[in-house]
């Protein structure tokens, strides 16, 4: 019974379907459908606010109203599967994909996916990050062996448009908007060190020695696999500017 | 009264105090560095549980610091008590972890349903009063109280209907949950006051109906007032200052029931911190008011 009645006030806050419940609340005609309807507003203007924090570059690109609709739209089709909600509207990029009033902005589902990587960085576990000394102590003829173990905070994000140029000029800070070719492909990486989350633009090479990294590939193959995509892959660099960014936690063999 | 300081943070290792019978504010997001900084003039705050339910980053950091500063209640807005179909695990380990990371003053949770076949709606639906739903809830009440090793609190709904399968009244239905579980009560004046107007129900009668000993904290938010005549609803909306008749009906819980730790709840249009202070002030001294000198203000 309780569950029934459970089940179909949840189409009414989600769906605003209030046929069924009707009979179970009191009072006239009219009267009880706008009572139902407090319910419903309230949980479709709170998901928005939920979603509108979390895609803030998302929503300035295509405008408050805009984005209130694709909002409502995803709800229905994604609507929350734990209470806790700075977990929700993860899937919002893969939805934008598929979304056909927002295919006029090519761009927008990788925008999505980056600022989902930025959420998913913050509330990311605590992590402390390699001290590169451990890395200095193995030999040189160990070094192509060593795998890493990647940040919990460390996603990295590609797109065919230049999505993280993209998300800077739509900074509120952003006073100048410079010329974007939007023929650029970008891949990039999103992490936080300390408590400060942060997004770097990669060269091809970088982003796919990340990613075999990420996927548990040794040193030598990762590195490897970047000169493959990037003839001038600077394998010390990188390493250095990677170590600082505490981009890895622990190394094994 | 002075304004509080904040605590010693080498004392942070051991439980804070117990929440005075004072004026405390919701802990929201504007505010935060105020609060992990100690320099906002609070005697306590409350966070939404479920806001702090992250493995680590910034936010939990803070949340730290928070509590080296100030006594903490933990108010869940997640849980679903009302739910015909169980509580979810997952949601309760995570919660117990929270307790354990800030060893809060209070616990509290809400008399609502919120996930039905794993779908979260993002609101506090409303309970019909029924022997099932006291049963499903003293279910979920026992469970929790067990799985945290202490007492919760139960908060009144606010609520825009009633349902003709109800057998009991809210007052009833309270009663019975704190008889069966040994939970505490949170009394929302303001709830009580928005589903009294929505419902018709007299507000006064209502806090006759509370068990008064049960009450360990008192709810106090702004509503928004939607339509006119007929078609006039409250709506609980937790975005503006107290109303009279909302201060009004406090003064006469503190009446009947004595002072109690009181917490303002401010979470849509939220204001400068020295705004939410102020409404924090106003419920002092409605407390000071009634409050003897002798210390009888705190409550364990």
């Amino acid at each position: 019974m309780l569950h029934e009645l459970q089940r179909n006030f949840a189409s009414v806050a989600l769906k605003n379907v209030t046929a069924p419940l009707l009979p179970h609340i009191e009072g006239p005609a009219g009267s009880k459908e706008r009572r139902l309807g407090v319910y419903h507003a309230n949980t479709i203007n709170s998901l928005i606010d939920v979603l509108s924090d979390a895609y803030p570059v998302t929503q300035r690109i295509v405008g408050e109203r805009f984005f209130s609709t694709l909002a409502k739209s995803f709800i229905e089709t994604a609507p929350p599967r734990q209470p806790t909600l700075f977990r929700y509207g993860s899937s919002l990029g893969d939805f934008l994909g598929d979304f056909a009033p927002a295919q006029d902005v090519p761009y927008l589902a990788d925008i999505a996916r980056l600022e989902w990587a930025r959420i998913a960085a913050y509330f990311a576990e605590d992590y402390e990050p390699l001290n590169p000394q451990k890395l200095s102590a193995i030999g040189p003829e160990k070094i192509g062996d060593v795998c890493f173990k990647i940040a919990p905070s460390l996603h990295l994000v590609e797109s065919p448009y230049p999505i993280f140029q993209v998300w800077a000029v739509n900074q509120p800070s952003c006073n100048t908007v410079p010329a974007i070719d939007f023929t650029n492909a970008e891949q990039g990486f999103v992490s936080r060190q300390a408590n400060e989350v942060f997004q770097h633009a990669v060269t091809p090479g970088t982003f796919h020695w990340l990613r075999a990294l990420s996927d548990g590939s040794t040193l030598g193959a990762a590195t490897n696999d970047a000169m493959r995509h990037d003839q001038n892959f600077d394998l010390q660099n990188t390493l250095r500017q990677h170590l600082a960014d505490g981009t890895f936690t622990t190394i094994y063999i | 009264m002075p304004p509080p300081s904040p605590q010693d943070p080498s004392t942070s290792s051991t439980r804070p105090s117990p929440i005075p019978a004072a004026a405390g504010v919701g802990l929201r997001h504007p505010h935060i560095a105020a609060f992990a900084d100690g320099v906002a003039e609070a005697t306590w705050v409350e966070i939404h549980s479920e806001n702090f339910f992250a493995p680590g980053g910034p936010r939990m950091a803070q949340l730290d610091r928070v509590r080296k500063n100030y006594p903490i209640s933990c108010h869940g807005v997640g849980l679903s008590l009302g739910t015909a179909e169980g509580l979810d695990q997952d949601h309760l380990r995570t919660l117990c972890r929270l307790v354990d990371r800030i060893d809060p003053i209070l616990v509290s949770e809400h008399l609502s349903f919120s996930v039905v076949d794993n779908i979260y709606v993002n609101d506090l639906l409303p309970l019909p009063y029924t022997e099932e739903a006291l049963e499903v809830v003293t279910r979920n009440i026992d469970q929790t109280q067990e799985a945290l090793g202490r007492q919760i609190l139960l908060e009144n709904p606010s609520s825009y209907l009633t349902f003709t399968d109800s057998t009991f009244t809210e007052c009833a239905f309270l009663s019975a949950l704190v008889e069966r579980t040994g939970c505490g009560l949170l009394l929302d004046v303001n709830n009580i006051y928005v589903s009294a107007q929505n419902n018709g129900i007299d507000a006064v009668a209502y806090l006759d109906g509370i068990p008064g000993n049960a009450v360990q904290e008192i709810h106090l938010a702004g509503h928004t007032v939607n339509g006119a005549d007929d078609d006039r609803l409250l709506i609980d909306t937790h975005g503006d200052v107290i109303a009279d008749p909302v201060w009004t009906l406090y003064e006469k819980t503190l009446n009947k029931i004595g002072p109690r730790p009181t917490l303002i709840e401010w979470d849509t249009n939220i204001p400068e911190l020295n705004k939410l202070l102020a409404e924090a002030g106003k419920a002092q001294s409605r407390l000071d008011a009634i409050s003897d000198n002798k210390g009888s203000t705190r409550v364990a």
